[in-house]
């Protein structure tokens, strides 16, 4: 209990009296400590057409280390925090999971029973499968995907947009 | 633009750009351009056809009609 606060209601069991605390939705999804608020997102005028980045082979299922990191710092302005990007994945289906590079808070082998709010995409089929998708960017502008099939293939289009 | 590219023994590959800090990546050449060989094999090559969608040629022909009625066009 943080000093100076006051609980609203108690409980009462054969133990004796208990403070009730809730956890608000805005203390669940407050921004993370010294994250700059606002931004805006921007429409890239003429983005190219095609993959930025694409990998095929060498995956370590559910691992960020035996995944791919990408670079955006050549094609967005310097203090983007985010982009947003299609994906697509064929070959063979799985969950793609993504981070902002380096991230710490999220596993480095990151599991697809417990983890589904890293998920990007979920395919289910062996076929084309594509979504588009907002990506957070560490400091230097990079974030790190994986898969958990090592088969899938996964190719990333050039931003559409970018967070500002 | 440049790109950290890797070709796997497989025939796989994985490539993505170079920051604009120019460090080089262990294990990874730099590109200047994807090579055709691996553009061709991917969505959106030039062996990725895109299927014309029918509803296209219906939206040109309502956007024509606006304009008639508009008396932008004959």
């Amino acid at each position: 209990m943080t000093s100076g606060t006051k609980p609203a209601e108690y409980y009462r069991d054969q133990y004796g009296m208990h403070p009730v605390f809730t956890i608000t939705q805005d203390l669940l999804y407050a921004p993370v400590s010294g994250e700059p608020s606002g931004g805006t997102w921007h429409k890239v005028s003429d983005p190219a057409t095609g993959g930025i980045a694409s990998k095929t082979s060498g995956w370590t299922a559910d691992s960020f280390s035996g995944g791919l990191t990408v670079d955006f710092s050549s094609v967005v302005p310097s203090g983007t925090k985010a982009v947003r990007v299609s994906i697509m994945n064929f070959t063979a289906g799985g969950v793609l999971y993504s981070r902002k590079g380096g991230d710490t808070n999220i596993s480095d082998t990151p599991n697809t029973s417990n983890e589904y709010s890293h998920w990007i995409l979920l395919n289910p089929t062996d076929t084309y499968f594509v979504a588009q998708v907002v990506i957070w960017l560490s400091a230097t502008y990079t974030a790190d995907f994986a898969v958990s099939i090592d088969t899938m293939d996964i190719q990333i289009a050039y931003p559409l947009e970018y967070l500002i | 633009m440049r790109y950290f590219l890797k070709r796997y023994p497989d025939g796989g590959w994985e490539y993505s750009p170079v920051g604009r800090s120019g460090e080089p990546r262990e294990g990874y050449e730099i590109v200047e351009t994807i090579p055709q060989d691996i553009r061709d094999r991917e969505p959106g090559g030039k062996d990725f056809v895109i299927q014309a969608d029918p509803r296209d040629a219906k939206l040109a022909d309502l956007e024509a009609r606006v304009l008639k009625l508009e008396g932008k066009t004959a």
